[in-house]
Order: C-alpha cells, then sequence, then structure tokens
C-alpha cells in the first residue's frame, strides 16, 4: 500500500486531471481542489504525527495559531495557482493541464512540513525544496529518542525520475525538538503536576507550540490521563507503565482537538460536497493509521483507549480531582454514603411533594369528569342533530349546534387547564430532582437537529435533554454531537454510530415526550462511558443471577412487544428494565435515567437499590 | 393508524396528531392532541406509546378504541 502522501499525491492529481481546461470555470474548480488537497495532506500529517486514527473524535478542538498555520499553507498555494491562472491565457490546453499537473505534488511538502512539525528539520532536506520541486517523491522520517533529540532519515522512492540533488541528501541527521523543555521532574512546578489518589503523575508542558492549558482545554486529556493512570494502577502495572499509559492518553487527545479544528475551520472554504468528499478521503488515509496505543504495552492498551472514549475533547465539565476510589472497589462496597442520604432526603421529601400533588390530581379528576360528562352530553346531541336533519327539523339543527359549539368552547378552555395542571405537575418533580439529584458539575451533551424538527420541538426536546444531563456527571457526551430526528410512526429507539465522523450516534423519535427523550438519551450515556456500561452490566447480573429470560409480550401481556424481546425481569418497577441485548446493551441506565428524570420518588420507594445504583452511576465521570 | 370514538365523533392518529372528519369537532380534536401529549407521557420501554396513549384517553373519556393500527416496525439493530 502507497504511504499517505503518495495517496494524498495521486488523490489531488486525479482531481485535477479530471477537469476540462477547455471550460471556463476550471480555475475554480481547482482552487477548490487545491485547497481540499492541502487541507487534507495537512490534516492527515497532524494525525500521523499523533499516531491517531482519523476518527470521529477528532474533530473538535484547536488553538487559534494552529488554524491560522493551516489557513496560511492554503492561502500560499492559492496565491501559485492565481500566478498561474494569470499567466495561463497564451498556454494550449494541453500545456495547462500539463502545468496544474505539477501543483498535485505540492501537497507531499505540505503533508512533510506538518508531519514532522515538532522537530526542528532543515528546509534542505524537506522533500519537493530540491531543483526537482513538486516532482521528488522522497521520504523523510524522524526517530524520536525521548530526550528532545532524533534521528531525520531521507529516502528516495524506487521509480522516481530525482534531481541530482536529492541522491545526495539521502542519509541521516540528528535533529532536535521544537521548544523542548528538558527539566528534572523536581523542577516542575505545581501546575505541570496532577495527582491521583495517592500517586503523583505528570503532565508534559510545553508552552508555545501545541499549548492546550493556555487555551482552556485540558480537562479532557487531564481526565483521560488520570483515568487512564489510575485504571492501570489498579491492573497492577508499575508507576512508570501507568505514566506511559496517561501520556498516550493524553497526547492523543490534544491531538484530536487539533485536527477537529483544523477540519472545522477548512470546512468553511469547502461546498458541502467537498467536506463529505475530504472527510472520506482522510478516512480511507486513516485506516492504516490506528497505531496511537503502539507505545503503550499492550495490557494497559484497553485502559488507554477507555479513557480516550471517556474524556470530553471540548467541553470542560469536570473540574478538580475525581472520585479517588476505583470503581471495582467502589462496586464491591455497595452503594455510596451519598446515594444512602439521596435516598434517605427523597422519602423524605416524599410527603411534602404528595401534598403539593394531592390538590392537582384533585383537579385533574375533576376535569376529567367533567370532559366524561361533556363527552355523553356532545355524544347525545351528535345523534339527535343527525336525527333532526333527517327529519328536516332545522330549528332543532339549529339548536343543538348551539349545544354543541358551547361544549366544544368549554372543551377548549379545559385543554388550557389541563396543560396547566400537566406544568404543575411537572414542577413539583422538578423542584425534587433539584433539591436532591442533581449534580454540581453537569455533563454535556450536544445535540444535532434534523431540519425537519421545529424550533418548538426542539426546544421542548432539548430541555427535557438538559435537564436530564443535570442529573449526571458524564462526560462521555461531550465528544461529538448526537443526531436527532422525527420519523412518523416510529417506536423511538438508539443507534451507536461508533467511529461515525461527526455524530456520535442517532436518536429517533415520534415526537417531542420527554420521557421518551430522556430514556433514549440514557442509551448513549451507556454506548458513550465503558465504566457506566460495565456497571450497569454487573448491576443487571446482580440483580438477575439465576433467573431465566421471557418474552416480554408474554411478562407484560402487551402483544406489540417481539419475539426477540426478553428479559429477567427481577422485582423491577418495569420488566423492561431486565432486557438485554445481543451486544451486551441494557435498558438499566436508560431506564433509570428515565425514571429518575420523570418519577423518582416512585423508583425511590419501590426500588431503593436500584435508586441508590443510579445515583452513583450517573456520576461517573 | 388509531381510530377512536369519543364525544359523538370519529377521530383518528396519524401518527402526529389526532384528526377527524368532523370539520366542528375541532375544540374536541384539541383536547384529544393536548392529553396525547400530556406530561410526562409515555415510556421510552413502550413497544406502542401511540397505542397506549390512546387507550388512556379512551379510558378518561369513555371512548373507545375502534381500530389498534399497526405496531411501529421493529429493528433488532438499534436499541428501544
Amino acid at each position: 500500500m502507497a504511504d499517505t502522501p503518495t495517496n494524498l499525491h495521486a488523490l489531488t492529481l486525479d482531481a485535477i486531471q479530471a477537469l476540462d481546461f477547455s471550460r471556463p470555470g476550471w480555475a475554480k474548480q481547482m482552487d477548490a481542489i487545491i485547497a481540499r488537497g492541502h487541507t487534507a495532506a495537512a490534516l492527515a500529517a497532524t494525525a500521523d504525527r499523533a499516531g491517531v486514527k482519523l476518527d470521529p473524535g477528532l474533530f473538535r478542538g484547536l488553538s487559534r495559531a494552529e488554524r491560522k498555520d493551516i489557513d496560511q499553507l492554503v492561502r500560499v498555494q492559492r496565491q501559485y495557482l492565481a500566478n498561474f491562472v494569470a499567466a495561463a491565457e497564451g498556454l494550449s490546453e494541453a500545456q495547462i493541464a500539463a502545468r496544474a499537473g505539477l501543483y498535485a505534488g505540492a501537497v507531499r511538502q505540505t503533508y512533510y512540513s506538518q508531519r514532522w512539525g515538532d522537530w526542528i528539520i532543515p528546509p534542505e532536506l524537506l522533500p519537493g525544496n530540491q531543483t526537482c520541486i513538486t516532482n521528488c517523491k522522497c521520504r523523510i522520517s524522524v526517530r524520536d529518542n525521548d530526550d528532545g533529540t532524533g534521528e531525520l532519515t531521507r529516502e528516495m522512492g524506487g521509480t522516481e525520475d530525482h534531481c541530482d540533488e536529492c541522491p545526495a541528501l539521502v542519509g541521516s541527521y540528528p535533529v532536535k525538538r521544537q521548544n523542548f523543555i528538558e527539566k528534572d521532574f523536581d523542577g516542575w512546578d505545581d501546575s505541570e503536576i496532577d495527582t491521583w489518589g495517592d500517586e503523583t503523575i505528570t503532565l508534559k508542558h510545553m508552552p508555545g507550540v501545541h499549548d492546550q492549558r493556555s487555551h482552556g482545554r485540558s480537562t479532557g486529556r487531564r481526565v483521560a490521563s488520570r483515568s487512564a493512570y489510575s485504571a492501570s494502577r489498579a491492573g497492577g502495572a508499575s508507576i512508570q507503565d501507568s505514566r506511559i499509559a496517561a501520556h498516550a492518553a493524553s497526547d492523543y487527545l490534544a491531538r484530536a482537538q487539533r485536527i477537529e479544528n483544523i477540519i472545522k475551520q477548512q470546512a468553511g472554504h469547502m461546498s458541502p460536497a467537498q467536506r463529505r468528499s475530504t472527510t472520506a478521503e482522510l478516512q480511507r488515509l486513516a485506516d492504516a493509521q490506528d497505531n496511537y496505543l503502539d507505545k503503550v504495552p499492550r495490557h494497559l492498551q484497553i485502559h488507554v483507549a477507555n479513557a480516550i472514549q471517556r474524556a470530553p475533547l471540548s467541553t470542560p465539565t469536570v473540574r478538580g480531582r475525581a472520585d479517588p476510589k476505583p470503581a471495582q472497589a467502589q462496586r464491591q462496597a455497595g452503594h455510596s454514603q451519598e446515594a444512602k442520604d439521596a435516598h434517605a432526603k427523597v422519602l423524605d421529601a416524599e410527603n411534602a411533594a404528595e401534598k403539593l400533588k394531592e390538590p392537582i390530581r384533585e383537579k385533574r379528576r375533576a376535569l376529567y369528569a367533567e370532559a366524561d360528562a361533556l363527552a355523553e352530553q356532545r355524544t347525545a346531541h351528535a345523534r339527535e342533530r343527525f336525527a333532526a336533519k333527517e327529519a328536516g327539523d332545522d330549528a332543532r339543527v339549529k339548536e343543538l349546534d348551539k349545544a354543541i359549539a358551547k361544549i366544544d368552547r368549554r372543551y377548549k378552555a379545559m385543554t388550557v387547564e389541563q396543560r396547566k395542571l400537566s406544568t404543575e405537575a411537572l414542577a413539583v418533580d422538578d423542584n425534587l430532582r433539584r433539591q436532591i439529584l442533581q449534580v454540581d458539575k453537569p455533563g454535556h451533551v450536544e445535540l444535532r437537529f434534523d431540519h425537519a424538527i421545529t424550533p418548538a420541538e426542539r426546544q421542548s426536546i432539548g430541555g427535557a435533554m438538559v435537564d436530564a444531563m443535570r442529573l449526571t456527571s458524564t462526560t462521555g457526551l461531550a465528544n461529538r454531537p448526537i443526531a436527532i430526528k422525527l420519523e412518523k410512526d416510529v417506536r423511538a429507539y438508539a443507534v451507536d454510530w461508533g467511529n461515525d465522523v461527526f455524530h456520535s450516534g442517532q436518536i429517533v423519535l415520534a415526537n417531542d415526550a420527554h420521557r421518551v427523550a430522556v430514556h433514549e438519551l440514557g442509551h448513549h450515556i451507556e454506548f458513550r462511558n465503558p465504566e457506566v456500561k460495565a456497571r450497569a452490566a454487573a448491576f443487571l447480573d446482580r440483580r438477575t443471577a439465576g433467573e431465566d429470560a421471557r418474552p416480554l409480550a408474554e411478562i407484560t401481556n402487551n402483544s406489540n412487544y417481539r419475539a426477540g424481546e426478553t428479559a429477567q425481569s427481577d422485582k423491577f418497577i418495569s420488566p423492561y428494565m431486565g432486557k438485554r441485548y445481543a451486544n451486551g446493551d441494557t435498558e438499566i441506565i436508560s431506564m433509570g435515567l428515565e425514571y429518575f428524570y420523570s418519577d423518582p420518588l416512585k423508583l425511590a420507594k419501590d426500588d431503593p437499590d436500584y435508586f441508590m445504583f443510579m445515583y452513583d452511576v450517573l456520576r461517573t465521570p | 393508524m388509531i381510530t377512536m370514538e369519543v364525544g359523538g365523533i370519529t377521530a383518528s392518529y396519524n401518527g402526529v396528531e389526532w384528526q377527524t372528519k368532523d370539520t366542528e369537532a375541532d375544540a374536541v380534536i384539541d383536547m384529544l392532541n393536548a392529553m396525547m401529549h400530556e406530561q410526562p407521557g409515555p415510556s421510552g420501554a413502550d413497544p406502542y406509546p401511540a397505542l397506549t396513549l390512546a387507550q388512556g384517553i379512551a379510558r378518561q373519556l369513555h371512548g373507545r378504541i375502534t381500530d389498534e393500527g399497526k405496531a411501529p416496525a421493529f429493528d433488532p439493530k438499534v436499541v428501544y
């Protein structure tokens, strides 16, 4: 398989050669191709440098300086192109085509200048700076000595028609890292050191180049770093190996943030089709680049991968020290004291809430009784009107029309009352949630609504989900937005899109029903947070140990459940809580979040174990 | 499509809202739609939430479901 710059070169050249130079507008098309090719080269190089795969997690966060760098690269190339276009008037089509093709080779220069941008590389060694210019197909690579120095190797490809300069440049050269700070561990100040429990780990801080801290974007890295370190230590790894894992997680995220923002920045220059095309090219190139874990001992790689998946990329949502208790120990110890306290508070608040809700229930009962009576009256009037009309008794028809209209006016007024009562009942639960269940630092979720969803529906669905996010400090949803779509006659569902470039997954709803929306959000919390997923599975295992799964249609006497839908119903409030999916997903978090949001009292009263489990698990960072 | 008889009219739920051919029954339809979207609404666990809600409304208003319609499609590859 050809290397990345060769692929980029070929892709750009293909696009240029496909242009029709006899038609007006070729210059504009070529401008777009050049912009796309160099952007792709810069991004692919940055991904290679980071050792990360160009997956969906890469599309956020970047310093302005880095965006400016990429902009500058593209701007310079566009200027070359503008000069060429100005000079092209006197050339034949064949001459234009031949010269245009040379521009494709320049993406190799962009690639190499970015790929080894961390290193001080003499300009004469960069491919493309020799007399063969864009025809140069030489390669360079740098081996890191891990002490701020490295060894640059320049090679020639086997088939190129090289210039006279290139053969003489083949060989190895000592190089140094840009802005490398050589300091003993003891010389680091507090801002450069993070702690986990009783261990101390270091985060290498390089001011200036790639300085995410100074842009306030270090949170995700710190979370991932701590998480990878602690999980490794808990797994019995040495301090040194755990530090390597921590650095790998931190490094991955720092570079991922930059790549995301490069794409965001450059996306402004592109049409939607070009964005799709660029993304597709990058993804193809990324297929062979999944090597960011190479430096991490094999048995620790899972901890790094988990930490990266959980960490927020650009939205600081967790600050300070995380809970120092390893999750495993917490599971064994049962529910936390905080969960037990919250449970007691909810039960204490129950009486107060019930008292507040009782007048609402009373009004609602009266409203339904009146609606019931009106329905009977209206039915009678409608039948009588039909008979009167058949009999030609116009006076009676008119009289009945008036009576029906009066009932309808009352119906309208009742509709307003009905909505008001619902709002009041919700406010009681909202207050309860705010007082007891909300977390200090809520998690963050980004939603992308389908264009067909109305502003009112967006507000309704988004509002419910934001309220639900106040009940959890999970950070796993911050990485990529969730696509929200409404479909007619659908049973609401959630999908994990895994490595999709732009979205973490999708939620499809039939309407803006809040409980359902929050339920599906719960699935995404489980998708995106391996720790939550593991704990949900362990909770379900514990609760249903020794119990056989039975069809939900049979348990619930609801034939609308499909044949494959089975559950171990345990003593759950809803048998659906005991449902398992073939891939290991559960309904524990989705149903738990739904109850935390809509009826925490019921969960606290009827299933204290589940309530306390949810209280703890929703506080998993 | 779910169909219900209530208050002397026949109303149908098209997946989004209740409708009727009776042009003079707007108020009843408003009421049905308001009740359909009453918060907190159905559970995410419900395999056919529209029918559950319609049944609830029919019970409260002494109406009757005349056609339960068809349950939403099921996809084993997603989570509900």
